[in-house]
C-alpha cells in the first residue's frame, strides 16, 4: 500500500454486456438485451461495496461479469493489479482462486447428491490446494468459522436448514483464501432472525481476512447496514454511487429517492406514506432515450429525453448521473471514475 | 364493534409426512373486523399461509384440522360441504397469492379468466360481465385495459399481473380477501403501489384484508392489527401501534431487533439464535422456550396461556402475566 491509502483491489472500467435475443439471423437485425451497459466503478479492499437496483437492472450479471463467469461485450476489469479481461486459459484459472460467489438459494446452489465435506473440499480438491490428507481437518476448521462444526461433515443439504446451508456456501468460497467474495442476495431467502446470524458472521470473516465483498442486494436495509459504499443500478446504468451513510441521508438521484422512500420501515412513529413510484421498470432490450428513468421520474425534463446523463462527481466520493443534480462542491483530483469512462 | 367478520377458535392442524404426524397449528384463535386490514406475521414455517389456506379450505389431502372453528360472519366454514365453499371462494372470501405468474393460467387471456369467475359468481349477462371487467381493471390502475384483457398473463410485468389478481379477486365484491405474501416476488417500487392499492380496498370498498407476510416493514405501514405466529401458536396479538410501540413477547422483540437499522450500523446485529423447532406439536412448554433469554423453569413444563396486556393486546408469554398490573 502506498502512501497509507487504501488501493482499490478491483477496477471496472466502461464494462458493458449485452445478450443477443433469439432471432434476427436470417434479416440481419440482431436484437440485443442491454443487461450493462458502461459501468465504472472502483472497489477498495477490504470495504464491502454494496450493489442495489430492481430486478433487470444488471446487478446479479455486473457481480458475474466480474469473476468473469460471464465474458464481458466490451470493458475492463483490473483486479489487484491485473487485467482480467486479459487472462486466458490456466492463467484465468489460477487467478480465479482469489475471487468466489456466494449464491442467494443455498439449497440450489449445493450439489444435493454430496455431503457438507465433499461440498467444501472439492475447491481444495480441484485446485490441489493443500495435501490430500489434510483435507479432512481443514475442511472442519472451515466449518467451525462458519459456526458449524464436525457433526455436519456428513450431512447432505437437504437434512439441514436454509441457515446452515447458506453456512456452508460461506464456508466454501473461503475454502482457498479469496481476496473477493461476490455475494448475490445471500441473505434473501433466509428468515429475518437468521438474517441476522449471517450478516454478523459476513462481518466477522471480513475483518479476520480481510475480505473485499460485493454484497448485491434488492433488500436497501441490509445492504445500507453492511456496505460501506453503495452503488444504485437502473436499467444497466449506475445512477449514483456514494458513501452508505450519506446516500441514505441524502440521496440526491431521484431514482434512489424514491427507491429508499419505498423502503417499508418497520416503524409506527412516522405517518409519512411510502413514496410510491409510477410504472415499471422498462425492458432493458428497448431501453428509453436520453436518462433512462425519465419514464417514471417525477422531475424529468425536455433535456432528460434526450440527452443521457453522465455520472458527474458532485462532491469528494459522491457520483450522480442527473441533469438536475448540480455541482455543489466540485472536489479536487478525485477524477479517476471520470477519466476511466473515457 | 359489532361481532368480527371472521373468528378462527383454537385451530389445531397436522400434516401426514413419510415421517409421521407433523403438527402445524397448535391453537390459532384470530378475530378480524369488518373493513381492516389484519397482519399475520411469522417465519417460515410457523404457520401462516397454512392459516390462511384451512380458511378457505384449500388444504392438501395430506392436511386434517383436528379441532377449532372457523367463523365466517357466524357461519362455522368447516361445516360447510364441498360446493357450498365453492360460493364461499371467490363470492365472500378471495385470495391472492405470492407468485401471480403461477396463479394465473397461462394459457388463457386475462380477460377469459377473468370473465369466466366473474360469471361463476354472478347472474349478470356477457356484456355487463365484460363491463364489469374491465371497470375492476380500471379501478385497480390499470392503464390501457382494452389490451390488457387480451394479453396474456407472460405479456405482463409481476406488478401488473398481481394488479390483474387483485381486479380478479375485487371483482366478485367479497366481504374478505386473503393475501399471502402479495409483495413478495415484486420490486420494492412496486410494492410500494401494491401495498397502496391493499389499503385502498379497505378505504373504498371496505373490504377487509388478511395480510399475510414475513415482513415487519410490510407489516407496520399496512395493518391495523396483527397477529405474530410462531411455530403454530400466536405468541401476541393487538393493534399495529401498540405491537411496534410496546412488544411484549420476546419472539416479537427479538423480530423487531434482527431488522438492520441504519443506526445501528457498525455495531453487531441482534439474532435470535437457534432455528425454528421442527416438530412444535412435540413442545410441551411454550414453543420460544429453547431460544428465549428470559426462559424460566416453568416455561419449559407448561404451555403459557394468553394474557392480556391492555385493551386488545394479548401475548402468550408468562412474563406478561407478571407484567400484568
Amino acid at each position: 500500500m502506498i502512501n497509507d491509502q487504501i488501493q482499490p483491489l478491483v477496477r471496472i472500467k466502461d464494462i458493458k454486456k449485452y445478450f443477443r435475443l433469439p432471432g434476427g439471423w436470417l434479416s440481419g437485425d440482431a436484437r440485443y438485451v442491454y443487461a450493462v451497459d458502461g459501468v465504472s466503478l472502483n472497489i477498495d479492499e477490504g470495504k464491502t461495496f454494496g450493489l442495489v437496483g430492481e430486478s433487470g437492472c444488471g446487478k446479479t450479471t455486473l457481480g458475474r461479469v466480474i469473476l468473469r463467469l460471464l465474458e464481458p461485450t466490451a470493458g475492463k476489469i483490473i483486479f489487484a493489479g491485473n487485467d482480467l479481461t486479459a487472462l486466458k486459459g490456466e492463467a484465468l484459472r489460477k487467478k480465479r482462486v482469489e475471487m468466489q460467489l456466494v449464491f442467494q438459494n443455498p439449497l440450489s446452489s449445493l450439489s444435493p447428491r454430496l455431503k457438507v465435506l465433499d461440498i467444501v473440499a472439492e475447491p481444495l480438491r480441484t485446485h490441489h490446494a493443500i495435501p490430500k490428507g489434510d483435507v479432512r481437518n481443514y475442511v472442519i476448521k472451515l466449518l467451525e468459522q462458519v459456526g458449524l462444526g464436525k457433526q455436519h461433515l456428513n450431512r447432505f443439504p437437504h437434512e439441514m436448514s436454509g441457515g446452515q446451508c447458506q453456512r456452508v456456501a460461506i464456508a466454501r468460497a473461503l475454502s482457498l483464501n479469496p481476496r473477493l467474495i461476490v455475494l448475490d442476495e445471500p441473505t434473501s431467502s433466509l428468515d429475518v432472525s437468521v438474517q441476522a446470524q449471517i450478516i454478523n458472521l459476513l462481518e466477522d470473516l471480513r475483518k479476520q481476512h480481510n475480505l473485499t465483498y460485493i454484497f448485491i442486494s434488492h433488500d436497501l436495509n441490509v445492504v445500507h447496514y453492511i456496505s460501506n459504499r453503495i452503488g444504485v443500478m437502473y436499467l444497466g446504468k449506475i445512477v449514483e454511487i456514494g458513501e452508505s451513510d450519506e446516500l441514505f441521508d441524502n440521496p440526491l438521484h431521484p431514482y434512489t429517492q424514491a427507491l429508499i422512500g419505498a423502503i417499508p420501515l418497520p416503524e409506527v412513529d412516522d405517518d409519512e406514506e411510502l413514496t410510491i413510484l409510477h410504472g415499471t421498470v422498462p425492458s432493458p432490450a428497448n431501453p428509453p432515450s436520453g436518462c433512462r428513468f425519465h419514464t417514471r421520474c417525477p422531475i424529468a425534463g425536455e433535456i432528460c429525453r434526450a440527452e443521457e446523463p453522465v455520472l458527474k462527481n458532485v462532491s469528494p466520493g459522491r457520483w450522480v448521473a442527473c441533469h438536475f443534480v448540480n455541482i455543489v462542491d466540485p472536489p479536487q483530483g478525485e477524477d479517476e471514475i471520470v477519466n476511466s469512462i473515457q | 364493534m359489532s361481532d368480527p367478520l371472521l373468528q378462527t377458535q383454537d385451530l389445531h392442524l397436522e400434516f401426514k409426512t413419510s415421517r409421521g404426524t407433523l403438527k402445524a397449528l397448535n391453537g390459532i384463535s384470530l378475530e378480524v373486523n369488518y373493513g381492516e386490514v389484519f397482519g399475520i406475521v411469522g417465519e417460515t414455517g410457523c404457520g401462516k399461509t397454512v392459516t390462511g389456506l384451512s380458511i378457505l379450505k384449500l388444504l392438501p389431502d395430506s392436511a386434517t384440522i383436528t379441532k377449532g372453528e372457523i367463523l365466517f360472519e357466524g357461519t362455522n366454514l368447516l361445516a360447510l360441504s364441498q360446493r357450498q365453499m365453492r360460493k364461499v371462494r371467490g363470492g365472500l372470501i378471495a385470495m391472492i397469492f405470492q407468485d401471480p405468474s403461477a396463479s394465473l393460467n397461462p394459457v388463457y387471456t386475462i380477460g377469459r379468466q377473468m370473465i369466466w369467475i366473474i360469471s361463476q359468481h354472478s347472474s349478470l349477462s356477457h356484456s355487463e360481465v365484460v363491463e364489469l371487467a374491465k371497470r375492476t381493471l380500471e379501478d385497480v390502475g390499470l392503464p390501457d385495459v382494452d389490451r390488457i384483457m387480451s394479453s396474456y398473463p407472460f405479456q405482463l410485468s409481476g406488478g401488473m399481473q398481481q394488479r390483474v389478481m387483485i381486479a380478479i379477486a375485487l371483482a366478485c365484491k367479497p366481504k374478505l380477501i386473503i393475501a399471502d405474501e402479495p409483495t413478495t416476488a415484486l420490486d420494492v417500487t412496486i410494492q410500494a403501489q401494491i401495498l397502496a392499492l391493499l389499503k385502498g380496498l379497505r378505504d373504498n370498498y371496505n373490504i377487509s384484508v388478511v395480510l399475510i407476510t414475513h415482513s415487519l416493514g410490510v407489516i407496520a405501514k399496512t395493518c391495523d392489527r396483527l397477529a405474530v405466529l410462531y411455530a403454530g401458536h400466536v405468541v401476541e396479538t393487538g393493534t399495529t401501534r401498540e405491537i411496534f410501540k410496546n412488544p411484549e413477547h420476546p419472539y416479537t422483540r427479538g423480530l423487531i431487533r434482527a431488522i438492520p437499522k441504519p443506526e445501528k450500523r457498525g455495531s453487531r446485529m441482534v439474532s435470535i439464535p437457534g432455528n425454528v423447532p421442527a416438530n412444535p406439536g412435540a413442545i410441551i412448554g411454550c414453543p420460544f422456550a429453547p431460544r428465549c433469554e428470559f426462559a424460566m423453569n416453568r416455561c419449559f413444563e407448561e404451555k403459557p396461556k394468553t394474557y392480556q396486556i391492555e385493551e386488545g393486546h394479548y401475548s402468550a408469554c408468562f412474563l406478561a402475566l407478571n407484567n400484568k398490573p
